[in-house]
Parts: C-alpha cells; structure tokens; sequence
C-alpha cells in the first residue's frame, strides 16, 4: 500500500518534470527528523523530554487554559510517560529522551513516522526541576513544509503550568528531592509564561532555590531537521 | 490609447487596496500574576509613534502608564491614524486574551499597541510602530514590559494612579501588601525603556515592597499578538 502510494506520487511528480527520490529501495516511506533540545540555563536541568508528532494541528497547552493532568505530571514531576501515551487519534509518532539534559548541554532525539502525509505536527515538553510547575516547550508546530536536509531552529520561554503555585519551598521543588507530581491544584489553574524563580538571595529567605536556578528568557535552543 | 491607460490603471487599484487593510486582532496576557488595564491600540503612518525607546514619554504615555488613563492617548491620536479602545472592557486578568474585530486600518500602514502593567509603578506592555504585512495571513508578534521612565518604582500600593503622584494604583489580584517602606527613591532614566522587572518582597504588610515577588514579578515577553490579515 505504501509503496504503491510512493510510485504513484512519484509518477506524478515525474510527469511534472521533476526528478526526485522516494525511497524506492526501502518499501516503507518514512519521515524521520533529528529534534535537538539544548539547556541554556545555569542551573535548571531539563526533564527527560517527552516529543511527539501529530498529522493535525494537536495542541497539548494553551495559554489562557488548564494543563491537563498529562501535562499537569510532567510541570510538576518531570515525567512525560503520560504526556506521550495522549492519543487523540491523530499521534503519529511519540519519544522520550534519555535522561535529564544539564545546563550547557544538548540531546538529539530521533524520531520517525511513515505517514506520508502532508500535514505533520510537533510537539515537545521538559520541565525545569527546579522549579515548582514550569516547564519548556512547543506544541502544535507545523514542520511539513520542511523537505530532507531542511533545519529549522527557535529559541523557546518558559511556561507556568498553573497547577502548583510557586512557593519554592523545599518539600514542593523535585528537583531538590522535593514532591513531584500532586493533582490538587493550588494556583490560577490556566498555563500561563512563567514569572521566574525569587530565591534565598533575592529575599525569599523560604524558598529552596538561590541565585543559581534563577533563569531568564530564552531557556532553551530547538533545532529540527528533516533527515529523510 | 484607452486600453493601455485601462491596463495602467489595474494595478494601481490592486496596491491602493493593499493599503486599506483589514486585520483581526488578538492580545494575549502571558504574564502569570499581572493584570494590563485597558489597552490602547493605533494604526497609523510610518514615522509616528504611541512612544519611542529612549525618548521622554509624552503627558498622554504618561497618564497611561501611571494610572492607566488612555484618553489623553485617545485625543492626541493624530489625525488619520486608526484607534480602537479597551477591547477587553476594563482589565484584561493574567493569561486571558481579548480581540479586536475587522480593525480598517484605513492608510494606515503601522501598529502600536500600549496597556499598563498593574501592580507597576510606570511600568507597560508595548508594541511601537510594527509595520502591517501586506500579504494576508496570521502573523505573531510578542511583546516586551517597558518602563515609562516617569516615576519613580518605589513599588508602593497606595492608590496613586494621577501623573506625578508616587505609587501603585492597585494590585487587582488582591495579592498587593501595604506599608512598605519603598524599594527606590529615585529613577536615573527618565526615557522610555525596557522596564528592569518589579523587585517585591514576600512579606505582606511590611518591607520594601507591596508587591509579592513570588507573584508580581515578570520575564519577557509579557503579550503575544496574532494579527490576521484578510
């Protein structure tokens, strides 16, 4: 089915004149892309990052309302296993990331899918563990006009999940063995961008976190490339 | 003879109407704990200005950005530029939106965008003189805090909102403490700049500041605004 489906595009596209390669020697057409998470913070380790793609414009957050208790687990936890088993029918492709990315470091994550389509959509998220409920991330990204070879890259804000409110006290901050993921929710409940961390040595004498986990806008650098 | 200057004609028709452009509009607040007040929003030519980076803020910027008040803004709209008032209908709450319906910008070619920032100071979301793409389509632009460089941030909620009177209007969150001391008393820049973020404390009816830090404080950009052009 797949590869009649590539023959006949690439009939088409060769009546029109134009020489090109469908993976003739391969019977599954696949696209495969290369997402690469770079930490440009000081001291926020990122979460294992969960990436996903969809064939329609999926939206996993939206400023202005609730995170779902998927995206809920991962702001305040780090764990992306829920996030990435969300299927509304339209997944194409879900992966997560090897571990933690430190600051000053990168991970590439490589993922597939072998729908031929021509709407594809990506979604990425990683919480920032030391904080209460924050996180990076892009959702909905339209990538199909990117052809083999193609790199697009953004800079990305961090986001408030808005479902833990930002105490920074020691118990509430996972990435300083605090709780992670708890589903009463005790802040404005809508995702909203994050107003960053006070700390110790900025007069919350409570709060868990110092100067160093402070972080500003961009956190992080997204590069995606179309492989194939 | 009459063909030819009908031929010439067609597409001087085809870019006076890319001119007149009509665009919906989308504010966003992204801030978590933030409230804008009423938003200001002009379409008007290329080289004038709501406010400008590192020029003193007009009496009407002024009036906005230290109490909200945008009908000295509303008067002094030059002539031909295009406005539209307080979409939202009052304040527009951390994280919700307001739209602007099928705004004719008439001539105009560029968008400014201007709403105060409570509990700032002088402090407020700005967008100067972006220029209107003529292609249609969805376009998003994020915006950054400034601050008007009038007052000065001492930080104090005391209901002051009148140009030239120290303090906060209001903290409409209700999460505002009182009897602060003052984090500031004295402002070095006097233009309009990238405002350097509310510094607040976490004591409620003392200290520094009657703003919360773990509440009040911001990392740009603080709006996004989607323009669609039709």
């Amino acid at each position: 089915m797949k590869k009649f489906k590539c023959n006949h595009v690439l009939g088409l596209l060769l009546l029109a004149g134009v020489l090109t390669g469908c993976g003739s020697d391969n019977d599954t057409a696949s696209n495969t892309y290369e997402v690469t998470v770079s930490n440009l913070t000081h001291n926020q380790p990122l979460s294992p990052v969960g990436v996903l793609l969809h064939s329609e414009s999926t939206h996993l957050w939206a400023v202005g309302s609730p995170a779902s208790v998927e995206l809920e687990d991962l702001a305040e936890g780090g764990s992306n296993a829920a996030l990435l088993t969300l299927d509304d029918g339209y997944k194409e492709a879900s992966v997560s990331g090897n571990g933690l990315i430190m600051p000053g470091n990168n991970e590439t994550i490589t993922l597939s899918t072998s729908d031929n389509g021509s709407n594809l959509y990506l979604s990425i998220a990683s919480m920032l563990i030391n904080t209460n409920d924050g996180f990076i991330g892009v959702t909905g990204l339209e990538i199909s006009n990117l052809t083999p070879g193609d790199s697009m890259n953004m800079t990305l804000s961090v986001f408030d999940a808005g479902t833990e409110v930002n105490s920074e006290l020691v118990n509430t901050i996972p990435g300083q063995m605090g709780e992670g993921f708890n589903a009463e929710r005790i802040d404005s409940n809508l995702v909203s961008h994050h107003s960053g961390v006070v700390g110790m040595d900025d007069g919350h004498s409570d709060s868990v976190l110092d100067s160093s986990h402070k972080f500003d806008n961009p956190a992080v650098l997204l590069t995606i490339t179309r492989l194939d | 003879m009459k063909l030819k200057s009908l031929v010439l004609a067609i597409p001087l028709a085809f870019s006076s109407a890319a001119f007149s452009q009509v665009v919906d509009l989308e504010i966003t607040n992204l801030t978590h704990g933030l409230h804008f007040t009423p938003v200001y929003i002009n379409a008007h030519a290329s080289g004038e200005h709501v406010f400008q980076s590192g020029e003193s803020a007009t009496p009407a910027l002024q009036a906005m950005a230290e109490g909200g008040d945008i009908s000295l803004l509303s008067a002094a709209a030059v002539n031909g530029s295009v406005s539209s008032e307080n979409p939202a209908s009052g304040l527009l709450a951390p994280s919700t939106s307001t739209q602007v319906m099928n705004l004719d910008t008439g001539i105009n070619t560029h968008l400014s965008v201007v709403a105060m920032i409570l509990p700032t100071n002088d402090g407020f979301v700005g967008l100067d003189g972006w220029e209107i793409p003529e292609t249609a389509g969805t376009y998003t632009v994020y915006l950054n805090a400034y601050d008007a460089g009038t007052e000065v941030n001492d930080e104090i909620i005391n209901g002051m909102g009148s140009p030239g009177n120290a303090g906060i209007p209001a903290a409409p969150g209700g999460d505002g403490g009182t009897d602060a001391t003052g984090v500031t008393d004295s402002e070095s820049n006097s233009t309009v700049h990238i405002h350097r973020g509310n510094v607040g404390d976490t004591d409620t009816d003392a200290g520094i500041s009657d703003v919360d830090s773990r509440i009040h404080r911001w990392l740009n950009p603080v709006a996004k605004l989607v323009v669609t052009v039709k």
